[in-house]
């Protein structure tokens, strides 16, 4: 679906895509992570034809980018960056223009009426009364914004923080859309710097960080169990006498074992006469592993994200996570 | 990608390309070669001097920078005489043309046809018919175009001038022939002339005048445009619309307001001769010969003396025996103003030095 | 796309309320004229408006006078400095791009409008200033004068060079004028529709191609800089009043077309190659 190699971007002297090698297949829904300036946009940009690659190749849907970008246009429906439209007219009137603009859909003028208001209904517009857009609160402005992506019935949906100023109940009703839409077999490119939004929603992610892709995997593989087994007991102190060196790190009541079987680790604690509060796989959140990969710039994580900065690719960089979120914990504890 | 960057260098390359082309067309257009003309420099000069039967319509333009000070009465020639003026020309024969001096918002016409010279004035909206012959007068307008000035220039030259052929020229889409004029006098202002006019018919298309010691011409004159035509009558004839006033002079300007002061002229003035008297104007005479010409005109008093403090602030005040004089030089033309010791002011002007001015002047002076 | 942006153009409150204050201040004009029957000596002020005490029917052509020098050339940049950076700022230029609409498309549609935009507001002027002069002055032939006037029937209003003109006449060369005044208008037009491939701010971009005219008109006026002023933009611009001159004196209207031309072509072709080589990152 998406597939660039070597995707560089140079504004001047500022590298603001490095070497990005981006795979999308067809009918995922893959969350592209990272920090606010990180060079996400760029490339969803580039994606898109708007910035043109320093080097590298791209291809979307099969066609060569930016080289025959219009032919894949009309498959894609795009929210870049923040929703747009003209201030002046009202939302329809928007759309209408929109529609009208560029190439001649399969309906025709005939069908644009229909296609307007379809695409209205399905984000929650159907009944929006004919006020200009500049007097739009934001989240209307962002329903407009998928609206106008939605107009031609995209394979495609490249969304760069769509649900930005809606409100939970407005989150959750433009998840499922997406999911529905997805379901029906549109590929969903979501580009976003809200972690919970990529986990509810998508089934692979991409993190960049500086212009790197620093981690894409699917989202289960990633958040499978880490071979720990994470233990909350009163008891925590004799526990950890017990289970000796298979504990990698204690805090209070918590403990972590290197020991992949939990009901083995159980049995011996319960064997000894140990309470036992909680038992369980660790499990890394997807905040720990974004976090461990990128440099968020706050003093804590400064050392972390220098050195995973330096590495060189996904799967070595997941070991690289694991090691640097060890060094977090680490860190914490000492304080 | 690289693809790209090739694709906006050649998105400029084409573009500048462009641009190359339109800016060098004119530059390309210049630089061919213009067929030269066999005619020696005495045949050119005949044509010249017998183009005035030729018809033609153009739009000419000239260019005179003189820094004149401002005199009385003498606005109109002192602005011809001082930066450019633009001219639409219909000429069919020497008592049937018109010449619209154009400006940016109005037009000063003047007719000339079988039944006498109209000039038509926006400013005023009024149309002038002058009536009867105007043996002087000042200069006005079409004086400046190619062909009346170079007929007049060469009509000017003595025997001392001599004539040398000039490279060819294309001028108005014209082929023209160069003729250099260089009158020997060293007392003329005028240190050569160079004319190009049409070989064939011998119509001038443009005129450059010198001064001593300068490169660039003081005052050019030449065609924009032009096509050897002759131009409808419909054109050559005034048509004034409703509301237009229509007046009748006999004599416009000059000689109403310069006959009848001071006393007559003299044959000479010291060792210089004075032209043949125009018909009718006894006060009015023209001295010298070829370039190194110049006019003396007596001033009313009135007038004389308004000229006279107008000009003493642009120009250097001298004393003459018994009277006194202010002189003005400019590159082309020196102005002389005397006042005699009983108040009489002469005006005495041409294409010569400020010092043979004022040997005329003593001269002048002395013999009143 | 073009009847995009015709529409776009057309719904837009700014584009009228401009040309309502073109329209508005050659009708303030006419009407101190007309109380006060005082106009500029001929040959002075705007060109034409001494004549139009005389006969309304020359009114249209010395109100596209008076907007002429500033007010048109003022709004036409607004217009154009606004096409492409205008659609930056608001942020819809990407999603333009990205609909599709090609790059070269657009600008073409671009210039499309804007040349309906001139016509308009160009003929706007016209209209509603004939239909204030007929109101304020009438196109009855003027009164004879003096005695020594000449009456003629069928005429309305003088040329310049003093001859009559029928209402024929008057309407083919205010037609003319109109059409020269409009194309008069593209080159300027055009610097700023490059301008606004160049930058996202669409005032900056009307700015530049103003600072561009008054440069223009500067050298225009310099004596010294003769050898180029037949090749810069405003060097023509004032010879429609060549339309008013009998016969009509095509030379400098046919050079000022010519290099209104080849300002567009040159302009546009450097906002083509600039816009399409360019990133969109606005």
């Amino acid at each position: 679906m998406i597939a660039t190699s070597s995707l560089t971007k140079r504004f001047g002297q500022v590298l603001a895509v490095d070497h990005v090698d981006l795979q999308v297949s067809e009918g995922d829904r893959y969350g592209f992570l990272g920090p606010n300036g990180s060079g996400k946009t760029t490339v969803v940009r580039m994606l898109l034809g708007l910035v043109y690659p320093t080097s590298g190749a791209i291809e979307v849907l099969g066609v060569p980018v930016p080289q025959q970008v219009s032919a894949v246009l009309p498959r894609i429906g795009a929210l870049i960056e923040a929703p747009s439209a003209y201030g002046h007219l009202s939302g329809r009137a928007n759309l209408m223009l929109i529609d009208a603009a560029g190439p001649r859909p399969r309906g025709g003028r005939s069908g644009r009426r229909r296609r307007v208001a379809e695409a209205l209904e399905r984000v929650g517009l159907g009944s929006v009364d004919d006020r200009a857009v500049r007097k739009y609160s934001l989240g209307m402005r962002q329903r407009l914004g998928l609206a106008a992506a939605l107009l031609r019935a995209p394979r495609l949906l490249v969304l760069d923080e769509p649900t930005n100023g809606l409100d939970p109940q407005g989150i959750r009703e433009i998840r499922t859309l997406l999911a529905e839409l997805n379901a029906a077999g549109t590929t969903i490119f979501l580009s976003s710097h809200q972690l919970s939004e990529v986990e509810q929603l998508c089934t692979r992610i991409g993190v960049v960080d500086r212009g790197r892709l620093v981690l894409q995997d699917d989202l289960a593989a990633l958040r499978g169990p880490t071979g720990r087994v994470l233990v909350r007991s009163p008891d925590a102190g004799q526990a950890a006498a017990l289970l000796g060196g298979s504990v990698v790190h204690r805090d209070d009541d918590r403990l972590i074992v290197a020991d992949a079987d939990v009901a083995r680790v159980n049995a011996q604690l319960v064997d000894a006469g140990m309470r036992v509060t909680e038992i369980g796989p660790e499990r890394r959140s997807l905040e720990d592993l974004v976090l461990s990969v990128t440099g968020s710039g706050s003093d804590r994580f400064g050392r972390a994200a220098a050195r995973s900065a330096g590495a060189p690719g996904s799967q070595a960089l997941v070991a690289d996570g694991n090691r640097a979120a060890s060094d977090a914990d680490a860190g914490g504890s000492s304080q | 990608m690289r693809v790209l960057t090739r694709r906006a260098v050649r998105r400029w390359a084409v573009v500048a390309a462009g641009v190359g082309i339109l800016c060098g067309l004119p530059a390309v257009v210049a630089a061919l070669p213009v067929p030269g003309s066999e005619l020696t420099a005495a045949q050119l000069r005949a044509r010249i001097a017998a183009s005035a039967t030729v018809s033609y319509q153009g739009y000419a333009q000239s260019y005179v920078d003189l820094g004149l000070p401002s005199l009385p009465d003498l606005g109109n020639v002192i602005s011809l005489l001082d930066g450019s003026t633009d001219q639409y020309v219909w000429y069919r024969s020497p008592g049937q043309w018109r010449a619209d001096q154009l400006t940016a918002a109005g037009e000063n016409d003047i007719y000339q046809t079988s039944r006498g010279t109209y000039q038509w004035n926006y400013t005023n909206n009024e149309l002038t018919r002058v009536v009867g012959a105007q043996p002087v007068r000042l200069p006005q307008a079409p004086d400046l175009l190619p062909p009346d000035l170079a007929r007049r220039l060469v009509g000017l030259a003595s025997r001392a001038t001599r004539f040398t052929r000039l490279p060819a020229q294309r001028i108005a889409g014209v082929d023209a022939a160069g003729l250099r004029l260089v009158p020997v006098d060293s007392a003329s202002t005028i240190s050569q002339v160079e004319i190009w006019a049409d070989p064939r018919t011998g119509l001038p298309v443009q005129v450059e005048v010198f001064g001593a010691g300068d490169a660039a011409p003081l005052l050019v004159s030449r065609f924009l445009d032009l096509s050897e035509t002759t131009p409808a009558a419909a054109t050559l004839t005034p048509q004034p619309g409703p509301g237009i006033d229509l007046a009748t002079t006999t004599l416009p300007d000059a000689e109403g307001v310069l006959n009848g002061f001071g006393p007559p002229l003299p044959a000479q003035l010291g060792w210089i001769e004075r032209v043949a008297n125009p018909a009718g104007l006894s006060d009015v005479a023209a001295y010298g010969a070829g370039f190194s010409r110049f006019a003396v005109v007596p001033l009313p008093a009135r007038a004389g003396d308004a000229a006279l403090s107008a000009a003493s602030s642009a120009g250097l005040t001298v004393t003459l025996g018994a009277g006194t004089a202010v002189v003005v030089q400019t590159p082309l033309i020196a102005i002389l103003l005397a006042r005699s010791p009983d108040g009489q002011v002469y005006l005495l002007t041409g294409t010569v030095t400020a010092s043979r001015l004022e040997y005329a002047a003593t001269q002048l002076l002395e013999s009143q | 796309m073009i009847r995009v942006e015709l529409v776009k153009l057309a719904r837009r409150p700014r584009s009228w309320v401009a040309i309502a204050l073109l329209c508005l201040l050659p009708v303030v004009v006419a009407i101190f004229v007309a109380v006060t029957h005082v106009a500029p000596p001929p040959g002075q002020g705007p060109a034409l408006l001494s004549a139009v005490l005389s006969s309304g029917s020359l009114f249209p052509a010395a109100a596209l006078a008076i907007v002429l020098p500033v007010f048109l050339p003022i709004s036409v940049a607004v217009v154009a400095g606004d096409a492409i950076a205008g659609e930056a700022s608001s942020g819809m230029l990407r999603y333009l791009l990205a609909r599709p609409v090609g790059r070269t498309r657009l600008l073409v549609a671009k210039l499309v409008a804007l040349i309906a935009y001139v016509l308009v507001a160009v003929i706007a002027v016209a209209v509603t200033s004939y239909v204030t002069g007929i109101l304020l002055f009438g196109d009855k032939p003027p009164a004879a004068l003096s005695s020594g006037s000449v009456s003629t029937s069928g005429v309305i209003a003088n040329s310049l060079s003093g001859t009559g003109m029928t209402p024929a006449d008057v309407l083919l060369r205010t037609a003319g004028a109109v059409a020269f005044i409009a194309v008069s208008m593209l080159g300027v037009g055009a610097i700023a529709l490059f301008l606004s491939t160049l930058t996202d701010s669409s005032l900056g971009a009307a700015l530049g191609a103003l600072a561009a005219l008054i440069a223009s008109a500067v050298l225009v006026a310099l004596n010294s800089a003769a050898s180029i002023s037949p090749y810069l933009p405003t060097r023509y611009w004032l010879s429609w009043i060549d339309f008013f001159r009998q016969p009509i004196l095509w030379r400098d209207i046919d050079r000022g077309f010519a290099i209104q031309a080849v300002y567009v072509v040159v302009f546009l072709g450097a906002a083509w190659a600039n816009f399409a080589s360019k990133d969109v990152t606005s």
